[in-house]
């Protein structure tokens, strides 16, 4: 039974320039995922670039004391 | 602490927490009959008032709780004129008590007096039961702080006329079961707080023929039916009797961090927590953002007040807004697809969904169930809460409608008291 080629060591498929995942970023539009603090994602969708907020902010808004609590109380 | 003691108490949390959203799930609340209160507050000290609310002396009461407290002496003949109960309260002669201090709750001031009658809910899973005065209607009315004649002789007609009559016609008819009345007003686009017209007319459908069998006077009950047609929000009070009834069971249940009643008097907010029994935990009342009726504006506008968060306590309310997208418009809220994002939001604060309330247009999820303090505090969501927005002034009304969240710090302080009771520190 052949084997599938092993695409790790396959160099025989060059990539054009430019088509890295990173240089991609540069050429084709891009659709951003912004976690936390809102107004980031409010300039990005001013500026019409597609933009999906994840609100999210630290445990307890941050209050180590309440996050030790929290913790403690399993959650 | 360590890991396993650590996971004990969570385990443990966990365990009450799904008790406490059994009870409320197991809760079988039917609307049974319409009483005076002075039977049912017998232990009631003389010239007391019950209100909506944690408690609140005289001199921290805010316009409209004022008016309707001088309103209420004067109904119950303890004074003579509004300036005459203003100048008893000043000098201490009548006495201040939470609703939920006595089994009932109160939209709005919630005044609750023993010369009223009040709408009685069993719940027959465990056979308590909970108390609320009849639905005043729309316009100038004491729940908002009015005051007047119009006010008082409208209480003196609910309490002659139409609250006996409504009784008798319950005990008539057995009763109204309400889980499944809810059930079908969820379908129909309420979401009992500030939209009840689906579950107003449920309501009067079934009431209708045991009226017409009880009354002796057609005028009476061309009256009768005629006030509950013409009130959208009639079946308010009922929906707030339901969710205190479905809510007792829950309370003092050692280990649950599931919050038992939301409540607010114009001055603080107030919420109790399962583990805590009868404890408050305040914090200064938020301004509702909502929309104003024509003529008024914030500057209007009281601070939020009202029992009427116990509806939100059960998953309904504001955590029911998807089933609701007429509502939201009223209420300022959003678009009527956001609709859906509060009832969602919602549910990351809560133990559960409801199995039998569900919302269609959300493919029929449950309404979220059992707000844990522990997300509460966690994610910083707080519980979202529909509300009737007050005139600041005594006497005036209602001026709008609105949104208003509960304050973190009570969620914060009830933490903090949970956990030692937990042997957390």
């Amino acid at each position: 039974m052949s084997q599938p080629p092993d695409r790790t060591q396959d160099t025989t498929v060059s990539q054009p320039p430019g088509s890295s995942p990173a240089a991609r970023l540069l050429t084709e539009p891009l659709c951003v995922i912004n976690v936390g603090l809102e107004g980031f994602a409010q300039e990005l969708a001013s500026q019409d670039v597609a933009v999906v907020h994840v609100q999210w902010s630290p445990p307890a808004d941050g209050d180590p004391q309440l996050a030790h609590l929290l913790a403690e109380l399993g959650t | 602490m360590t890991g396993v003691a650590t996971m004990e108490i969570g385990d443990t949390i966990a365990t009450a927490n799904a008790e406490a959203v059994r009870r409320m799930l197991a809760g079988d609340p039917w609307l049974v009959d319409v009483v005076a209160a002075s039977t049912i507050l017998t232990d009631l000290p003389p010239r007391t008032i019950l209100h909506a609310g944690p408690p609140v002396s005289w001199d921290r009461m805010c316009g409209p709780m004022r008016g309707a407290v001088t309103g209420i002496a004067v109904f119950e003949g303890w004074a003579k004129s509004l300036t005459d109960a203003e100048a008893m309260a000043a000098a201490g002669e009548l006495s201040f008590e939470p609703n939920h201090h006595y089994g009932c709750v109160g939209p709005m001031t919630g005044m609750t007096t023993p010369g009223q009658m009040l709408m009685v809910v069993e719940n027959r899973a465990f056979g308590n039961r909970a108390y609320c005065a009849i639905n005043e209607g729309l316009g100038k009315v004491m729940r908002f702080g009015g005051n007047d004649a119009e006010v008082l002789d409208r209480i003196r007609w609910l309490t002659d006329s139409f609250g006996p009559l409504l009784g008798a016609a319950l005990r008539q008819m057995g009763g109204v079961p309400l889980k499944a009345l809810i059930a079908r007003g969820l379908t129909m686009g309420d979401e009992m707080h500030q939209r009840n017209v689906a579950c107003s007319s449920l309501l009067a459908r079934q009431l209708a023929p045991a009226l017409a069998r009880v009354s002796d006077d057609k005028e009476a009950l061309a009256r009768a039916l005629s006030f509950i047609g013409g009130n959208d929000q009639f079946h308010l009070n009922v929906a707030m009797a339901m969710g205190k009834a479905i809510m007792d069971p829950v309370r003092g249940l050692a280990g649950s961090s599931v919050v038992t009643a939301l409540s607010r008097n114009g001055t603080d907010f107030g919420i109790q927590v399962a583990a805590l029994g009868d404890r408050w935990f305040t914090a200064p009342v938020e301004m509702p953002r909502g929309l104003y009726f024509p003529g008024f504006t914030q500057a209007d506008a009281n601070p939020d007040m009202g029992d009427s968060a116990i509806v939100e306590t059960v998953g309904l309310g504001g955590f029911a807004m998807g089933a609701a997208p007429a509502v939201i418009g009223f209420v300022g809220g959003g678009r009527a697809s956001d609709a859906a994002l509060y009832t969602r939001r919602m549910r990351e604060i809560t133990v559960t969904e409801h199995p039998e309330w569900t919302i269609p247009a959300m493919d029929h999820q449950g309404v979220p169930v059992g707000i844990d303090i522990r997300l509460v505090v966690e994610t910083g969501i707080m519980p979202t809460i529909n509300t009737g927005i007050a005139h600041r002034k005594p006497g005036i009304g209602q001026v709008g409608a609105g949104i208003v969240t509960a304050p973190r710090a009570c969620f914060v302080a009830a933490l903090v008291a949970f956990a030692e009771t937990m042997g957390v520190t």
